[in-house]
């Protein structure tokens, strides 16, 4: 199917001006969504690769530093996040195993993407998942949950306060929340749905992207241009 | 993917409507003739691209679906459950105004008459959890959804590669 670029372009932007704009309005924004009543575009499931100046995401021209602490890996190791990291591209993203949309749908789009990149710059970036859930997100899920998205990607875990909520509090504003159970044992799990990508020349996040409002699309573009060290 | 054929259908849908002229007019204010008509009769509530992404968590899946309201009575979906699941809780994902993703369970979510709510990533999704299948690519699972008016609609959901309906549904939320 043959599609006009204007017209595929056309909702891209729209949707990351929307997540640019998630505030105080994001929930009535997410509520619109949920309701929207319109007919459906006509769409490509091929991933575009137009609009190759864009960049998704949003830009910090400072830089976010990485978070100074150890982890525990998969295999139960240490793992000194700024030291391991070092000269890489990384993406670094919060989330919990037990998280049915946000965390699923963010994995999946960059493992599609990666598939998509095949080889060459930005096919290999290092995709680190924190699983804040300590209480269910053990080393042992994290690689069956992991292992079932993307055998390539690390999750990490470690002590909830010393590990975890230092290492947000570093890179992230907004605290982790665990909420209290209800009768069936439910709980939620607030949590930062942003990914941060970390330079590989400077070592600095300079660009974040607003979680599952990220298409494969938009990895594709930047992740090659990434792995340069560019991000703008 | 399947949200491509949802504007055709809802023509058909509109056609059908038309043509059935004196009797879709007439079921306009009866809210309970609907619980009988079949699912894919205009004048009906419709399951519409129900799928499930293959789950990373073996334990939980999400369900993202469009429920189509053909007729005249404003309703709203109550509950769902599936054999394949202990539970099914009918969650939206918002962000809060500190950009943190949160979900919340919808005791109901209104089906206005005549139009069609999204089930989306980001937005609403219905939450398998615990699963009591090891769920496969292809796999179809039934869904038995209570509307307030329409009673009970059965659909199946196909679960299919994780993501691939993530484009789709997305894009649908911009218009």
């Amino acid at each position: 199917m043959t599609t006009d670029p204007t017209l595929a372009s056309a909702p891209w932007s729209r949707r990351r001006f929307l997540g640019a704009t998630v505030t105080a309005s994001g929930l009535a924004l997410a509520g619109l969504a949920g309701c929207s009543l319109g007919p459906s575009s006509s769409k490509d499931p091929s991933i575009d690769t137009g609009e190759k100046d864009a960049w998704g995401g949003e830009v910090d021209e400072q830089g976010i530093e990485k978070p100074d602490v150890t982890f525990t890996d998969m295999n139960g190791e240490p793992f000194p996040f700024v030291e391991k990291t070092r000269g890489k591209l990384a993406l670094l993203f919060f989330g919990y195993t037990n998280c049915p949309d946000v965390c699923p749908v963010t994995l999946q789009s960059l493992n599609r993407a990666l598939e998509s990149i095949g080889t060459g710059p930005g096919s290999d970036p290092m995709v680190l998942f924190v699983g804040v859930d300590v209480a269910r997100d053990t080393p042992k899920q994290l690689q069956t949950y992991l292992g079932r998205i993307n055998p390539t990607f690390l999750g990490l875990t470690g002590d909830e306060k010393d590990v975890i909520g230092e290492a947000n509090k570093q890179v992230f504003n907004p605290p982790i929340a665990i909420e209290e159970p209800d009768a069936n044992g439910e709980y939620a799990v607030l949590h930062s749905s942003r990914v941060l990508a970390y330079s590989p020349t400077d070592n600095l996040a300079h660009r974040y992207y607003p979680g599952d409002d990220v298409r494969p699309q938009t990895w594709v573009q930047d992740l090659p241009r990434l792995a340069k060290g560019e991000y703008q | 993917m399947t949200p491509t054929s949802r504007f055709p259908l809802v023509a058909v849908a509109l056609g059908a409507l038309l043509l059935l002229g004196t009797t879709a007019c007439g079921s306009g204010d009866g809210g309970t003739a609907s619980a009988a008509v079949a699912d894919t009769d205009a004048g009906s509530i419709r399951i519409q691209d129900a799928t499930i992404d293959w789950p990373a968590n073996p334990s939980q899946a999400a369900v993202r679906m469009v429920v189509v309201n053909g007729t005249r009575t404003d309703d709203a979906l109550l509950s769902v459950s599936s054999p394949v699941a202990d539970r099914a809780t009918i969650h939206r994902t918002d962000t809060d105004d500190q950009g943190r993703s949160v979900m919340t369970a919808e005791p109901e979510v209104p089906v206005p008459a005549e139009s069609e709510v999204t089930f989306a990533p980001g937005g609403l999704h219905v939450m398998l959890d615990p699963l009591t299948a090891d769920l496969q690519v292809g796999d179809e699972v039934d869904l038995t959804l209570e509307f307030e008016h329409a009673g009970t609609i059965r659909a199946k959901a196909e679960v299919i590669e994780p993501g691939s309906a993530g484009d789709d549904t997305g894009a649908a939320h911009d218009h």
